[in-house]
């Protein structure tokens, strides 16, 4: 049995989408990344440019980008790029939803940038070792 | 002709791919064009075989490509002037990055003119991309191929979905109908190897797992994977004797005593002592709350076929914790002790769900239920996110449920159980301020406090006690009811 600690800080997941489609299975297996249950998570959804203010706010996070539509796409991929271009002040895991019939040339930006992606969501869950290890890491850096 | 398509061993492609009116070329491994259709020409507006042999690759040094050679006419300069042109030409036609990640991928291509500005351009093309193979191999593109509305990306998924499907029944044909065994977590590949193992030897086993998660169906795979293999090669095929189900029995533990278990397990001792080939499977479901006199029993029934009695132990809990809460038999226990397979409930491995769907939905195709195909990408988000606190045999359920309820090609989430359909995770957060439950919250801070104490006395509990200010006896109370007694130490 582990040793009770104090919670640490809160750990912040948003997305950003036009739907809830994201939002609904982050909450689903978000939590199982948090290796103790003292941690807590928050799960927003936010719209493009709200998301780049929020993940700079916040000293850790996951951002869960939906590329899935071509409005989505013209409306996150701007924003994204943007926050690509700023020197890494903050830690930031990226994750995005692409569709199968999204634009190659979107595709070949993304494969550019240090994002992960994603078809299905059931590959959400095969990510969790890579989440987890994320969190751990911030909390041995803090 | 010839030597357009030299370098390739694609000719029977290559007629085909000149007779027809849309621009076409092939990529090699390295990247360098080594074919190009009959319509390229009039489309870039050059003559292909200077674009032959050229590498498509950014990187790579440009080479002129044979019979370039011969143009001595020219300056140095203009020729590198030229070749460089050629090049961008090149360059225009590569295929997109990502493309062995994909399979295939659209874009639209837009060559440089070769000769003077006032030259025409060629026309932008929309090109599909197709890797031929997969991995570093030969890239196909053909031009005048818009992504196509008809093909939806519900239909892309149920396609990959059924490549995945068909792929494991090619590699496992004996396994196939059988719905844990389909994906491709690390819990999915695990369990395929312990079952494989299981059936290639004759050891007693136990299955450990939920409810419903598919262990009956495994165990009896087992059995007949063993008695295959018993009659399989040492006997000619006419001479092999067919397999029998009357060495195979199954027992509810939570049922049975003693005098019961013998009752019900008397055809097959019967069998057994009379054929002297004959092997004999039990399952016992509910091994954890079979009495102890009836474990007893099995244990003797076990010891007097021992060679020819293989034992099949069906639990939710592992063995340790069986033996530790004394609710097993040792000599059984140690018994089955030799080979346990674990199953992971189907919320564990979400990652699986859709294909496992896509099996159960097949096999009720075959039986000719139903006219649904496949599932659309709403239902398969919805069974990914449902728990499936009845596991497998929930799913089974459901997807009976769909196929029952779908008149169309497709499941449509409105077709599944209102559970599934209606099933909404909760904000973590919320559930996380909403918690303001007293009990619970003093509990927290008191172990919290008893593991500071007892970290600062370094382990000694006397002195834990005194810097708490209660008894020695209150505090191992405590640390025995919260549990933290090894975390301290």
């Amino acid at each position: 049995m582990a040793v009770d600690r104090a919670p640490i800080e809160r750990r912040h997941w948003f997305v950003c989408e036009p739907q809830s489609r994201w939002l609904e299975l982050s909450r689903r297996f978000a939590p199982d990344t948090l290796a103790s249950s003292d941690q807590s998570l928050s799960i927003l959804a936010v719209d493009a440019p709200a998301m780049v203010q929020r993940i700079g706010q916040s000293r850790v996070s996951v951002a869960l980008w939906s590329l899935e539509t071509e409005s989505a796409c013209r409306a996150a991929l701007p924003q994204l790029g943007r926050w690509m271009r700023r020197p890494a002040a903050v830690s930031v895991l990226h994750l995005v939803a692409v569709s199968p019939l999204l634009d190659a040339d979107a595709r070949c930006q993304l494969l550019a940038w240090p994002v992960t992606l994603l078809d299905r969501p059931e590959q959400l869950p095969r990510l969790e070792p890579l989440i987890r290890r994320f969190w751990q890491r911030h909390a041995a850096a803090t | 002709m010839a030597d357009r398509k030299r370098g390739t061993s694609i000719r029977p492609l290559s007629r085909v791919l000149d007779a027809i009116d849309s621009p076409a070329w092939m990529i090699d491994p390295a990247g360098d064009l080594c074919y190009l259709s009959a319509a390229c020409e009039p489309w870039l507006g050059v003559d292909i075989d200077r674009l032959l042999g050229r590498s498509t690759l950014l990187t790579s040094a440009t080479s002129p490509p044979a019979g370039e050679s011969s143009t001595a006419a020219r300056t140095e300069a203009d020729r590198t002037e030229a070749d460089r042109a050629v090049d961008r030409m090149v360059r225009a036609l590569a295929a997109p990055p990502g493309l062995s990640d994909f399979a295939r991928l659209h874009r639209s291509v837009h060559p440089p003119p070769i000769g003077s500005a006032t030259q025409t351009p060629p026309a932008e093309q929309q090109v599909l991309f197709l890797s031929l193979g997969g991995g570093a191999d030969h890239v196909l593109a053909l031009a005048g191929q818009p992504p196509s509305s008809a093909v939806d990306a519900d239909q892309l998924v149920a396609a990959e979905i059924h490549g995945e499907l068909l792929r494991w029944q090619q590699q496992l044909p004996s396994w196939s109908q059988l719905a844990c065994l389909v994906g491709e977590s690390d819990a999915c590949l695990r369990l395929r190897r312990q079952l494989r193992l299981a059936a290639a030897c004759q050891e007693h086993l136990l299955l450990v797992g939920p409810e419903g998660s598919g262990r009956e169906s495994a165990a009896l795979a087992i059995h007949r994977q063993r008695q295959h293999r018993r009659f399989d090669s040492s006997r000619p095929t006419d001479s092999r004797p067919a397999v029998r189900d009357a060495t195979w029995a199954v027992v509810d533990g939570a049922l049975m005593d003693a005098e019961l278990l013998d009752a019900t397990l008397g055809a097959l001792m019967h069998r057994l002592g009379e054929d002297d080939e004959a092997h004999g499977t039990v399952l016992v479901q509910n091994l954890d709350q079979m009495p102890f006199e009836a474990q007893s029993r099995l244990e003797q029934i076990c010891q007097r076929f021992e060679r020819t009695l293989c034992l099949m132990g069906m639990t939710v809990e592992g063995l340790d914790r069986l033996q530790e809460s004394g609710r097993l038999d040792s000599a059984l226990a140690q018994r089955l002790a030799v080979y346990a397979i674990g199953f992971v409930p189907l919320a564990g491995r979400a990652s699986d769900i859709p294909a496992i769907a896509s099996l159960l939905l097949q096999l009720r195709r075959q039986s000719g239920e139903g006219t649904a195909q496949r599932f659309n990408r709403q239902s398969l988000d919805a069974l990914v996110m449902y728990p499936w606190p009845g596991d497998l045999r929930e799913l089974e359920a459901a997807v009976r449920h769909a196929v029952r309820t779908a008149t169309g090609s497709a499941i449509l989430p409105a077709h599944l159980p209102l559970a599934v359909r209606s099933y909404r995770p909760s904000d973590p957060a919320a559930k996380e301020s909403a918690s303001i439950d007293l009990d619970r919250s003093l509990q927290r801070l008191e172990r919290r406090l008893i593991t500071q104490a007892l970290e600062r006395a370094e382990g000694n509990r006397a002195e834990a006690a005194r810097l708490l200010n209660i008894s020695r006896g209150r505090l191992l109370r405590k640390i025995d009811e919260y549990d933290i007694g090894e975390a301290a130490e």
